[in-house]
């Protein structure tokens, strides 16, 4: 079963009939269509051990969502693949039980993802029951766009950032839900919940909207969009104990095993092309992005307590080991310009 | 063990960031390159650790060496979890500091041992009990520029003494600090002659008030309609303060207070019996009426209005009108307003309202005064936070212009 569906202008009307059923004019809300699928054939382990804490940002988390849902014409979850975006989607799922999740995944490709990755994500997004739109800038990735010839800052530009904004544009998608966390970065750790966008898919940190209580203004513009954060208020260990709790399931990479990598400097990078000189280390990844730009860690935590122990344990901070961040407010500059 | 939610607030320089650098730092909190970041921006400045540099995270921000925008922090206290908003001190960030105390439910008020209370710190103690924060712990800061001087410390602690038992703050904390030295912070350090909790014990000792009685009313957020195998139902999502809702549960729907009963309760992703107000809930009433978005159901019949008197704190950046049009984003609805009569902004010097004008200026707190074109059920925002507070936005712009509660503050209304 093919689930990259292509989605053009022209038909996305049609896709969300088909899929989400129509508007109901009277009562503002969604029809949805046949959901039974989904009670019988649940691939979801609903956690019983959830401590307090989890079960408050659970709730939170999932308050937002239907905030998503409820306030705004298209919604469209982001979808990176890596453990932040599983405890996303899990949460879209439970807000939504017992329908199936009535807003597609979207995942922005940029050639550059590990082939486990893309195995896994079209696996989940049809256990789940999503639909997943699949975007690529074409035109780089023939020109042949990689992050050694062209600086990271413009790879993630064109492979990244266009494609997101042309593919928010192309769905009319005027809400995008993201699993970004404030404790990840520090220009993240200014960001709201619902975060406004301008029509260019810009961010204005300096005039962000005040976000009072729960009470969101979810007022758009022609053209404006939002992101929303439902994760904005978990920490990586939160993420990592409620995989747990949840039995969430993970792309393999986030567990240590004997990989072929190069070293770069003191970090190691993965091998992907076969006829690469590399040397096989036991590694896992603390966070996921391009294989080019993701550096590995020497790890033996092949379980997820052992992880858990790990990450508590680890002296540097989750993002350290994205080439991309590097820099003084690289982050920030790639938000303004659209970058998630 | 649930998550302690704080914002720190104060005057401009009172030393919120750097408070929260030393937290981060002493508690153990930041990770090797974080240290080495907080090292490396204070060999630039001249100092062993730039403990603030943590804060800022904006370009604007660093560059000006102020805060902006709240940042959010995450600190694991002797194994609980404390979500600290570290807010703006500038009276022009007030909607920024607001946004970061809404969430909280107590507050880190820091005052200057130099400079003493300030118009700042009364404006954000004010907006700390209009946001309902029964907790309040002031930080008298700074005692390393005073000599670390009891008598100093005294002055000021019956000042933030008079001010929060004006506020009526419910648990109220005083203790003397230096963030910069970390002197009782999270050890006695040089103030060897207070007798008191250091600061983390103050923090790891606190507790969120519980909500026990029953909710009164419950917001439907969402409504979502379920098609299978030929039959439809409506799943309502609902969101609600109190106690909880239960199947078999009588509630009645809407203005015209229709009796409903709830039939089945989706939480977690599974079908339960009830469900306390800190969980989701999509729950199925026993028969199809219409509600939509923004209606509410209550457990008894509320009484409606078309006129509401709320507290706000003026967020835009241009002063609200008499007479001007807003939409008033109240529970999951909005609904079309207009400002009716005279505000009465708060003097924030003497704690008392002025006289009535004819506009609230920016980043004022004041009473306004509503006419709606719907009618809502309002309780008082003590009792009910989610039908006790409004948000209002400029229709034109969408830019949010003030937020609201049903609410007296408790020392401005006796002098009133």
């Amino acid at each position: 079963m093919n689930h990259r569906l292509d989605i053009t202008k022209k038909n996305i009307l049609h896709y969300r009939y088909a899929r989400f059923g129509y508007k109901n004019g009277k009562n503002g809300s969604f029809i949805l269509p046949k959901q039974s699928l989904y009670k019988d054939d649940l691939k979801l382990n609903w956690g019983q051990t959830m401590n307090a804490r989890l079960q408050e940002l659970e709730t939170e988390a999932i308050l937002l969502i239907r905030e998503t849902y409820a306030a705004f014409k298209t919604p469209v979850v982001l979808y990176s693949v890596g453990k932040d975006s599983s405890v996303l989607i899990h949460l879209v799922s439970k807000a939504f039980y017992p329908m199936k999740p009535p807003m597609p995944l979207l995942h922005i490709d940029t050639g550059f993802k590990f082939p486990e990755m893309i195995e896994f994500r079209d696996r989940r997004a049809a256990e789940l029951g999503f639909d997943l739109v699949v975007r690529r800038n074409e035109a780089a990735i023939a020109a042949g766009t990689n992050p050694h010839d062209h600086g990271i800052g413009s790879c993630c530009g064109a492979l990244k950032t266009e494609a997101l904004l042309s593919a928010l544009e192309e769905g009319g998608y005027d809400v995008a839900l993201g699993g970004a966390r404030r404790d990840e970065e520090a220009s993240r750790a200014k960001e709201r919940f619902f975060s406004h966008r301008d029509s260019f898919g810009g961010w204005e940190p300096r005039q962000q909207r005040p976000e009072p209580w729960f009470h969101f203004n979810t007022l758009l513009d022609d053209g404006e969009s939002m992101r929303a954060f439902p994760l904005s208020n978990w920490t990586e260990q939160d993420i990592w104990d409620y995989i747990q709790a949840e039995s969430i399931e993970l792309v393999d990479l986030y567990f240590a095993r004997p990989r072929p990598v190069k070293r770069q400097g003191e970090q190691l990078i993965p091998v992907i092309n076969a006829d690469e000189a590399s040397e096989d280390v036991s590694i896992r990844y603390r966070t996921l992005g391009c294989y080019h730009c993701t550096a590995a860690q020497a790890s033996s935590a092949d379980t997820l307590e052992a992880i858990i122990t790990e990450t508590a344990q680890a002296q540097l901070s989750e993002r350290s080991s994205r080439l991309i961040d590097h820099g003084v407010s690289s982050m920030e500059d790639k938000k303004r310009e659209g970058y998630f | 063990m649930s998550i302690l939610r704080l914002a720190i607030a104060g005057s401009v320089d009172d030393g919120k960031s750097t408070l929260l650098g030393r937290l981060l730092h002493d508690t153990g909190s930041l990770r090797t390159d974080q240290v080495a970041k907080m090292t490396r921006i204070g060999a630039d400045k001249g100092m062993a650790l730039d403990l603030a540099s943590v804060a800022d995270g904006l370009k604007a921000e660093q560059e000006q060496g102020i805060t902006i925008d709240v940042a959010y922090r995450y600190l694991n206290l002797r194994g609980r979890r404390l979500i600290l908003a570290d807010t703006p001190g500038h009276e022009q960030y007030t909607r920024n500091m607001f946004t970061g105390a809404s969430t909280a439910w107590g507050s880190l008020l820091l005052v200057d041992a130099k400079r003493g209370l300030r118009e700042q710190t009364r404006r954000h103690a004010s907006i700390a009990a209009l946001l309902g924060h029964d907790t309040v712990v002031f930080c008298v800061n700074k005692m390393d520029a005073v000599d670390n001087d009891p008598a100093r410390y005294q002055a000021l602690a019956d000042e933030c003494q008079a001010l929060g038992e004006r506020l009526g703050f419910k648990h109220l904390h005083i203790l003397p600090i230096s963030a910069l030295t970390g002197d009782n912070v999270v050890t006695r350090g040089a103030l060897t002659w207070w007798e008191g909790d250091t600061l983390l014990d103050v923090l790891t000792a606190l507790e969120p008030a519980a909500r026990a009685q029953p909710a009164q009313v419950a917001s439907v957020q969402a409504v979502m309609i379920e098609q299978s195998e030929g039959q439809t139902r409506r799943l309502l999502a609902l969101r609600f303060a109190g106690g909880p809702i239960a199947v078999g549960d009588r509630l009645f729907a809407g203005v015209h207070a229709r009796p409903v009963t709830i039939k089945a309760i989706y939480s977690g992703g599974a079908s339960v019996t009830s469900v306390a107000s800190n969980r989701d809930a999509l729950v199925e009433l026993d028969e199809e009426i219409d509600l939509t978005r923004g209606d509410w159901l209550q457990r008894e019949p509320q009484t409606w209005t078309k006129t509401l008197s709320p507290v706000v704190c003026w967020l835009g950046e241009r002063p609200g009108r008499v007479g001007e049009k807003v939409v008033l984003r109240h529970g999951d609805r909005w609904v079309k307003a207009q400002i009716t009569d005279a505000s009465q902004p708060v003097d924030l010097a003497e704690l008392c309202y002025h006289s009535t004008q004819q506009s609230l200026e920016s980043n004022s707190i004041g009473r306004i005064h509503l006419r709606l074109a719907q009618p809502v059920p309002a309780a008082s925002f003590a009792d009910d936070p989610v039908s006790g507070a409004m948000v209002l936005v400029d229709p034109a712009t969408r830019q949010t212009l003030a937020a609201g509660v049903i609410a007296p503050i408790p020392g401005l209304e006796t002098t009133a």
